[in-house]
């Protein structure tokens, strides 16, 4: 049951000149004022911001190009430039050969238990990058990290490894990055219809040949989808190389925007044009994809069940690579989790491991009165956030993919623009374009839910459209020839058939949010503050250790979160 | 005939679920309405501590019922003030918004400008940043019958008051010292044996960047030696970090042995507590940065604000200023009964640096550029 | 109101950008026909049912479903497939996989509103009706092909709308399944009095569901007829060729009546219809004579091959310069012998070219 079929060519030329109903370009207005909204308003007040000495509102402020010219015509910012280039693409190409290794070993190769390694292997993309810096600061500080004390109990001279580098936070990014990969590919890598790998076999291709002409190809688009949104991610992360980089002299852009914003003097202005700096990397990194991609543009779809491709056996190999994963799995994770939870019982890291010293006062600290409002409302943020932000990302990716009403493009455009927006960056923004907002807006709960709504929607989109495209369109259609309007096709028809994507995007989403920082960190007020900004704001006020017992707690939050996904996606069979 | 979906998860629920939970929020924030007995507590605690506040204030303190404040992250302000506070004074009840210097600064003169703040009382530690807003009007020009009690040197009258002082000095790790090193840290009496430290490739210092605490050390020092003491702190091969909490957690891990510039009172001595390694001193003459509130101009509860603000500059205020967030007193009549002050090697510095924090402003654009390129990026 | 077409196409064209599928076509269907939109693949019939079903947009062109208008380009209407009722039988069924076979023929009666009991009351006459009784809860993945398409055309006949399309109904079955169902869908549809269009690509199945044949090719209609009538009477090489075998003969035209072929001979035809000097016939027609048969028509020619078929042989024979093949159920005729062969007047069809 399995092949390319025709019809569904056919089905692709069908939609050009199909005709749309009043009510889905009604939708598509509604979805573009929101969006419009939500990504447009912080984005054109930042640029204002960029051009004026003064924040906005300020009396007697005026036009001017400084800010512009010390961000784009001077050598300042030349050195923090290119560091930040140099950590994107480093973390974009180490995530993505990551992610291809892993996705192939575990889709390909025949391992013990592949579907419980998968999620294992999934975990590091559960704790925020700060989470993991944190963590690993624990494990690989130089000379008391205790990765090097049992170094030095071993006998070894000085420090095996220092986090506090380069290569440092290059490898907290990667860890955290690489199941991502590993997940956006393990899909394509699956559906590779066997045939297809076959038809090379049998005209003479070894495996590895197989794997770098016909199979590494097919997963170019998916491969260059991974380097630029994880290298985009990577570059506008200030926690980790403000954390691990400034005792080695690494400064970055976003390092040195949060230095801006949140020490006195601020220079708000000035962080309004790096965010622009920032902004230009990633729209001409989203026009390199886009390039590379319509290269590579042949349109295949697989109908029915894919035959599966038979795992390689391995043999005596088999041992030597599930202990190469499970390394990688003690390292990546296990490690980590241990020194969060290890650490969270501390009062500080010393040159001692002092087991007399474990205390409960951390967590004491994190559960007491305002503290403990953050942990419900972080749960309410990523709870609603997620469900909002998939509703819309769910909308917006069938008026995309399932119609042919104009102005779809653009919605397509505005939704993925985001991605371009570093959080800091869509934070200040954010600040001036709201503080004026009626209703008591500004200082709710609420102004977080729009910023995450914003940062967030182009994973659900991203998420669903593939799904989307591998419901045929005469689902709908028949729906739609009985007589039922767009809402109840999308309720009773397509919506069930996607529910797999739906949920996978939910978790998703959902854990991004509760992991916010950059943007939530300027916009938080005293009834909304998140776990995240605790964590973040106890690396100033109690010290790294009541950091960790946060982390800790957030990462059992997240754990629910998942844990309640898996259930309600072992109920949907779609 | 059964409808479609035989998936299980209930959106609907989802949803009712986020309702709940956001009405409830919204619930808890309603304020109390005061008891008249609160509010009697409340004036005779008034009374009693602040001499010279009105009747009228305090009893249109208490019908207000709550006051905003927007602070810096202060280690013991929850129960040290807000508590104390609170069980003095029943009928208000006191909200904080905790946050570091730029996004308090920010946040504050943003909504100030767009109209719309909660603010009551506003803190800050950048005396010309204060003076500036002064000068905009988003102060309330008031001044607090307990103003006298505050040094000259640690307010402008009529708008900000400090509330305790951060004490910049040098600091190190005791079990990481040579007896030699010791003897020398005894010694040292001013700021010019500070670049001197027997600590070669084992001293951290923080950058000049990082707020007003450590710009003033880089700028008195240069105003006084001229650059070449940066230059000399440079060759002790310093680790520079982006600020004081990360050195202090690195100091206590025993990567270096010592660091100059440390606002220790505050950071320092918050693991001190916790039982780490440390010591520290203020060499002469003393360097301090004031921690200091204002009232906002369009406050909301303006008269809940003025009894906080009255309160905080009274003894009994002061005293929990200073004893629960660390800093040193801004006023000669408060008792410092910090831990770690009633230690013998804690001495508070003799003499003060009166500063021109205006210049301090002004400079710091060229002394960052010096800075880096001495101390490198 | 009798003589008030069920369904009406008026000038039909649509392009896809510089590509024009369907051009100008124009039916007319009463109630209770059958039709059939025949052709080869491309030739834009799938387009022009979607068309009426509102699922495309036409570029210029009227459609009337009973007496009202559901889309004119002139006057600017185009009522969504929501409103036409109209019912649509997809090529790949569209059975919506996680709903069981009743919940997916229930649907529609549901959006109608009408009551639970009588619309699961519906749903199980409609069941037993396409022989399905007794797989209400199965769900389709579980189902035969053959019995999915039956769930799929239980579904759109359960809401009684009068009108109902069928897209390459029977093109995703085997062969003996294909041929039984062509039957049975003739007969329901005949019983339950509605108007029918569907889209084939196999003239075989046309002939046996269609009261009227609508050929089509390139995007135009070429000829409409009975099937018989567009069989015995094409009139063009195209749709001679596409409805069953056929033998071509250049010619001149010496008359109306009569033909001079290449060689020099002439043949009595039917009657010149077309300009093309085009004429043919098909080749269960020609008779195969002993040598010298006097017969109208009659041309001294020769076997050169053979293939037996079962019921027929095909005989390829070469006559007068002209190749010909030739089916006869005697299956005797020797290869290499010399015969005659008739082409009888009635038969010779005079054709236009192309289309």
């Amino acid at each position: 049951m399995t092949g390319i079929a025709v019809g569904k060519r056919r089905h692709w030329l069908k939609n050009r000149g199909r005709s749309y109903s009043r009510a889905e370009s009604a939708l598509c207005a509604v979805l573009l004022v929101i969006v419009g909204a939500l990504v447009l308003l912080p984005l054109g007040y930042l640029l204002y911001g960029a051009l004026r000495d003064s924040p906005p509102r300020t009396p007697n402020a005026g036009y001017t190009w400084a800010n512009l010219v010390e961000i784009y015509g001077s050598l300042h910012f030349a050195q923090p430039f290119l560091t930040t280039l140099a950590i994107g693409i480093s973390v974009g190409i180490g995530s993505a050969i990551l992610g291809v290794l892993l996705a192939w070993i575990i889709t390909r190769l025949d391992i013990p238990r592949p579907g419980l390694w998968e999620k294992l292997l999934t975990l590091p993309i559960y704790f925020s990058p700060l989470m993991l810096a944190l963590a690993f600061t624990a494990l690989g500080a130089p000379r008391v990290g205790f990765l090097n004390l049992i170094w030095k109990t071993l006998g070894g001279d000085g420090s095996a490894v220092s986090v506090y580098s380069f290569s440092g936070i290059v490898f907290v990014l990667c860890v955290h990055y690489a199941p991502y990969a590993m997940l956006v590919l393990t899909a394509p890598m699956r559906s590779i219809s066997a045939e297809l790998e076959e038809a090379a076999r049998v005209l003479g291709s070894s495996r590895w040949h197989l794997m770098r002409t016909v199979t590494i190809p097919m997963l170019r688009p998916a491969i260059f989808s991974v380097v630029l949104i994880v290298g985009t991610l990577a570059a506008e992360n200030f926690a980790v190389p403000t954390l691990l980089g400034r005792q080695s002299k690494i400064s970055t852009i976003p390092g040195e925007i949060y230095f801006w914003l949140t020490y006195e003097p601020s220079n708000p202005n000035l962080a309004a044009a790096a965010g622009t700096l920032l902004l230009l990397v990633t729209i001409s990194g989203i026009f390199v994809y886009r390039y590379m991609t319509r290269m590579s543009g042949r349109f295949v779809t697989i109908t029915g069940k894919p035959k599966l491709i038979p795992r390689l056996p391995l043999g005596k190999w088999r041992s030597a690579i599930t202990g190469l994963l499970a390394f990688y799995l003690a390292i990546t994770t296990i490690l980590p989790i241990a020194a969060l939870i290890f650490g969270s019982f501390m009062p500080y890291i010393g040159q001692h491991i002092d087991f007399n010293k474990l205390t409960l006062h951390n967590y004491q600290a994190a559960l007491q009165g305002e503290n403990y409002s953050a942990i419900t409302h972080s749960l309410f943020l990523a709870v609603v956030s997620a469900t909002l932000i998939t509703l819309l990302g769910f909308l917006v990716s069938y008026i995309i993919r399932r119609t042919s009403v104009p102005g779809r493009g653009l919605l397509d455009y505005l939704s993925a623009l985001p991605i371009a927006i570093p959080g800091m960056v869509l934070g200040v923004g954010m600040v001036w374009a709201y503080v004026i907002a009626p209703f008591g807006l500004w200082g709710s709960i609420w102004i977080l839910l729009i910023a995450y709504m914003a940062r967030f929607i182009v994973h659900a989109v991203r998420a669903i459209n593939a799904s989307l495209l591998q419901v045929s369109g005469e689902m709908d259609e028949a729906a739609r020839v009985l007589g039922a309007g767009i809402f109840r096709r999308l309720r009773q028809i397509t919506m069930p058939l996607t529910m797999r994507a739906l949920l996978s995007s939910w978790v998703l989403v959902a854990i991004f949010v509760l992991n916010e920082l950059s943007a939530t960190i300027l916009l938080y007020s005293s009834k909304s503050i998140t776990l995240s900004v605790l964590t973040w704001n106890a690396l100033d006020m109690y010290g790294a250790m009541q950091a960790f017992a946060f982390s800790v707690i957030q990462g059992c939050m997240t754990a629910i979160l998942v844990w309640v996904s898996y259930r309600l996606s072992g109920k949907a069979t779609w | 005939m059964k409808r479609c979906n035989n998936t299980r998860i209930p959106r609907a629920l989802h949803f009712l679920k986020g309702i709940a939970i956001a009405s409830a929020l919204f619930a808890m924030q309603q304020p109390a309405s005061a008891a008249s007995a609160d509010v009697a507590t409340a004036w005779k605690n008034a009374q009693k501590l602040i001499p010279g506040i009105s009747k009228e204030t305090v009893d249109a303190a208490c019908s207000e019922g709550s006051a905003m404040m927007y602070s810096l992250i202060l280690r013991g302000e929850q129960e040290g003030i807000i508590g104390h506070f609170e069980k003095l004074f029943p009928c208000i009840k006191l909200k904080v918004f905790n946050a570091s210097g730029g996004v308090l600064s920010q946040r504050f003169t943003n909504e100030m400008r767009a109209g719309n703040s909660p603010t009551d009382i506003w803190m800050n530690s950048s005396p010309v940043y204060g003076s500036r807003l002064a000068k905009e009007g988003l102060l309330l020009n008031w001044t607090p019958p307990t103003a006298s009690l505050i040094d000259d040197l640690w307010k402008d009258e009529g708008y900000w008051y400090a509330i305790g002082l951060a004490h910049i000095g040098i600091i190190w790790n005791t079990e990481d010292i040579k007896p030699e090193q010791k003897k020398w840290l005894e010694g040292v009496k001013t700021w010019a044996d500070v670049p001197n430290g027997p600590f070669q490739n084992n001293t951290g210092l923080v950058d000049i960047r990082a707020g007003g605490t450590t710009q003033i050390f880089y700028y008195y020092n240069k105003q006084k030696y001229g650059v070449d003491y940066w230059k000399k702190l440079a060759t002790l091969k310093p680790t520079i970090f982006s600020g004081v909490n990360p050195l202090i957690g690195r100091l206590v891990a025993g990567d270096f042995a010592y660091a100059a510039g440390i606002t220790a009172d505050t950071a320092g001595a918050t693991q001190w507590l916790k039982g780490a390694p440390l010591q520290w001193k203020f060499p002469e003459p003393g360097l301090a940065v004031p921690y200091f509130i204002g009232i906002s101009a369009k406050a909301p509860h303006p008269n809940a604000a003025k009894l906080f603000m009255a309160w905080s500059l009274s003894t009994d205020g002061q005293n929990s200023w200073v004893n629960s967030s660390g800093l040193a007193p801004a006023s000669s009549h408060a008792t410092d009964n910090r831990p770690y002050a009633k230690k013998a090697w804690y001495k508070l510095p003799k003499t003060h640096y009166r500063a021109d924090w205006q210049k301090i402003a002004t400079d710091l654009k060229a002394d960052t550029q010096t800075f880096t390129s001495i101390f490198g990026k | 109101m009798v003589n008030v077409p069920q369904v009406r196409l008026d000038n039909i064209t649509k392009s896809f950008g510089a590509t024009q599928i369907v051009r100008g076509v124009d039916i007319a269907i009463d109630r209770g026909e059958i039709i059939a939109l025949l052709g080869p693949s491309g030739c834009g019939k799938t387009t022009l049912l979607r068309c009426i079903a509102g699922l495309e947009q036409p570029t210029g062109g009227e459609i009337s479903i009973g007496p009202k208008k559901v889309f004119s380009s002139s006057e600017f209407i185009n009522e969504p497939p929501e409103q036409r009722k109209i019912g649509l039988v997809f090529q790949s069924y569209a059975l919506w996989p996680h709903m069981t076979v009743a919940q997916n023929v229930a649907y529609g009666l549901h959006l109608k509103k009408i009551r639970k009991s009588e619309a699961e009351a519906k749903v199980q006459k409609i069941l037993s009706t396409v022989g399905l009784s007794g797989l209400s809860d199965r769900f389709p993945s579980t189902l035969s092909g053959g019995q999915q398409q039956r769930v799929a055309v239980a579904r759109s006949l359960v809401v009684e709308n009068d009108v109902i399309l069928f897209d390459e109904p029977l093109s995703n079955l085997d062969l003996k399944l294909r041929e039984e169902m062509r039957f049975e869908l003739r007969q329901l549809i005949n019983r339950l009095g509605l108007t029918a269009i569907f889209v084939t690509h196999d003239q075989s199945e046309a002939m046996v569901l269609a009261d009227r044949i609508c050929l089509m090719h390139g995007g135009k209609l070429l000829q409409t007829g009975t099937p018989r009538s567009v069989y015995d009477e094409p009139e063009t090489r195209f749709a001679m060729n596409f409805l069953g075998a056929a033998n071509f003969i250049d010619c001149s035209f010496v008359d109306d009546r009569t033909i001079r072929i290449p060689s020099g001979t002439i043949l009595q035809i039917r009657g010149r219809k077309n300009q093309a000097p085009l004429v043919g016939i098909r080749p269960e027609k020609i008779r195969i004579e002993p040598e010298g048969s006097e017969s109208p028509n009659a041309l001294k020619g020769r076997i050169t091959d053979s293939v037996f078929l079962g019921g027929t042989t095909l005989y390829r024979v070469e006559a007068e310069g002209l190749d010909l093949q030739v089916a006869s159920p005697d299956p005797d005729h020797v290869k290499g012998s010399g015969i005659a062969v008739v082409l009888p007047p009635q038969f010779l069809l005079s054709l236009q070219e192309g289309a």
